[in-house]
């Protein structure tokens, strides 16, 4: 009941902070909002029984969403100039959209009913059948790794594409040599600030330590490839907002940006080609292993280390191309 | 009660739903449109997320040693969840365009960017 | 909860909007903790520390933008001063392409 009540309370809460962020023409105000709007969100994941998805929201969106779109805007503006003229034909459109679906929800099954139609189809199948054909904890993973994995190859090969569009839209220049006098701002870092550095570079081997643990312990628990990469990007972020972005990029070069970016979803692909010349089918772990059980466990790791090289690599060189980026 | 409690999620969807779409239409700044696509998107992730709740139910990550335990549906947050990280790589790339629209144009409003065009 | 959103929406001003928002940060902390807890399933416990380390990252960034945006700004009279005619624009729009 107290959890009911509680949903209730960061609902609206979350209503309202949409509202002020629709509402405020201040952009620098409307991403700490929209952070705030993420956490919100996640709490709300939690409160609905769905962790891995409120611990990817945290991953995603308290961290990387917010440094990126202060990135972007560094390089554009910080307030909005102009007004709409067509702002009150959206607003009409929009609200009577807003009704036609609010009316279609009175007909739809209350939250939390069991007999509606979403549960009736495969979920139960994936929970009856998941511990004696693949034997792992957590149901999330293994349909994302293995029932599902074409899928999430699909999305892998999506996540890859947008990186590959960001770095030919942004590119990953060397930085030019003696062109300004003072540095451009994004490569000075926090180093002078003593309280962050001290803090940033004690938990730094936390995260990744964390990172590391969701990777390998995303069959047991919360966790897996894209919320680990997802940390582990957050981890070398927060490295390039402490010592500067040269630093960081001294450290994981462009070069190996690329390789991590590619060879995740390569060895994604990689794995399903091994499953067809063994003899199964594509992204069929069955027989990489003599046991059918112990395949689907090797399969699932791999896959899932697939995934999480390749999320953080395109995590990292999206935020390196902006921070790099001079602004015009 | 129960009535209004069990649809409230829905109804928090739609309102949020709605202030995205908005946003994405009628705000005059390219960043901000972005928000509030952003936005849309994480109201389309709370209804997936709230059809996966069952009465009673827990998170879907079985444990071992409790008799009857019953689950929420798996289903709605694997697709959620891969759709978080795409929507953050897809959310960059429109990002990376707002960007190199400002370095080509010197502004990011839209009704100067159409002037700039005409003229 | 419910005050910390109050002052990120009312402002006045950055700081108050960075510091009401970290604060929520740590709330949802203790919140997840607490409904980990009382939904019986405390290995989700992972979940707060993992906000507890990421919300970390999200005000650094902010710092470093407040910090570069005074250095930005200070760059942009630079180049103002340095030109003889006075833009009205931080970006030179004259070098477009036909």
């Amino acid at each position: 009941m107290i959890l009911t009540v509680l949903g209730f309370l960061l609902l609206t809460l979350l209503v309202i902070v949409t509202g002020a962020i629709v509402r405020t023409a201040n952009l620098f105000a409307a991403v700490v909002l929209l952070s705030l709007f993420s956490l919100l969100m996640a709490a709300n994941f939690f409160l609905l029984d769905a962790a891995d998805v409120a611990l990817t929201e945290a991953a995603v969106g308290a961290g990387i969403s917010t440094v990126l779109m202060l990135a972007a805007l560094a390089l554009t503006a910080e307030t909005e100039k102009t007004a709409s003229r067509l702002k009150w034909v959206a607003a009409g459109t929009v609200t009577a959209l807003t009704l036609v679906l609010l009316y279609a929800t009175l007909s739809i099954p209350r939250m939390g009913d069991p007999s509606a139609p979403v549960h009736q189809h495969v979920a139960p199948w994936y929970l009856q059948n998941t511990p004696h054909l693949i034997d792992i904890p957590n149901v999330v993973s293994a349909i994302l790794a293995s029932f599902r994995g074409y899928d999430t190859l699909g999305e892998v090969f999506v996540v890859f594409t947008a990186g590959i569009g960001v770095l030919f839209m942004l590119g990953m220049r060397r930085f030019p040599a003696g062109k300004r006098r003072i540095p451009p701002p994004q490569t000075l870092g926090l180093k002078h600030h003593l309280v962050p550095r001290t803090v940033g570079t004690f938990i730094l081997p936390f995260i990744i330590l964390f990172g590391l643990y969701v990777q390998f312990h995303g069959e047991h628990g919360p966790g897996g490839g894209f919320q680990a990469g997802a940390i582990m990007a957050a981890a070398f972020i927060l490295y390039a907002l402490l010592e500067g972005e040269r630093r960081a990029l001294d450290i994981v070069p462009p070069r190996v940006l690329m390789l991590l970016l590619a060879s995740g979803a390569f060895l994604y692909g990689a794995v399903g080609v091994m499953c067809m010349l063994l003899g199964g089918n594509f992204l069929d772990y069955n027989v990489l292993a003599a046991d059918p059980v112990a395949g689907q466990h090797l399969g699932i790791m791999l896959v899932e280390l697939g995934v999480g090289v390749s999320v953080t690599g395109v995590l990292l060189s999206i935020y390196h191309a902006f921070a790099k980026r001079e602004p015009a | 009660m129960t009535e209004v409690l069990g649809l409230y999620n829905y109804w928090v969807f739609a309102v949020v739903l709605a202030l995205g779409l908005y946003t994405a239409a009628a705000a005059p700044n390219l960043v901000k449109k972005l928000m509030g696509l952003s936005i849309f998107q994480s109201a389309v992730f709370l209804l997936y997320i709230t059809m996966d709740k069952v009465e009673g139910g827990t998170a879907p990550i079985l444990r071992a040693g409790v008799g009857e335990q019953i689950y929420s549906n798996p289903l709605p947050q694997v697709l959620i969840l891969t759709a978080i990280v795409v929507g953050i790589s897809t959310l960059a790339l429109g990002l990376a365009i707002v960007v190199r629209i400002k370095e080509e144009y010197g502004t990011i409003e839209e009704e100067n960017i159409r002037d700039m065009d005409q003229s | 909860m419910c005050l910390a959103v109050a002052r990120a929406l009312l402002g006045p001003g950055v700081y108050n909007r960075l510091l009401a928002a970290n604060l929520f940060g740590t709330k949802t902390v203790l919140l997840l903790a607490v409904v980990a807890v009382l939904s019986d399933r405390p290995e989700f416990l992972d979940l707060a520390l993992a906000y507890a380390l990421i919300n970390f990252i999200g005000v650094l960034a902010v710092l470093e933008f407040v910090q570069s945006r005074a250095l930005r700004r200070r760059l942009e009279d630079g180049h103002r001063l340095e030109d003889s005619k006075p833009e009205s624009g931080p970006a030179p729009t004259t070098d477009r392409p036909e």
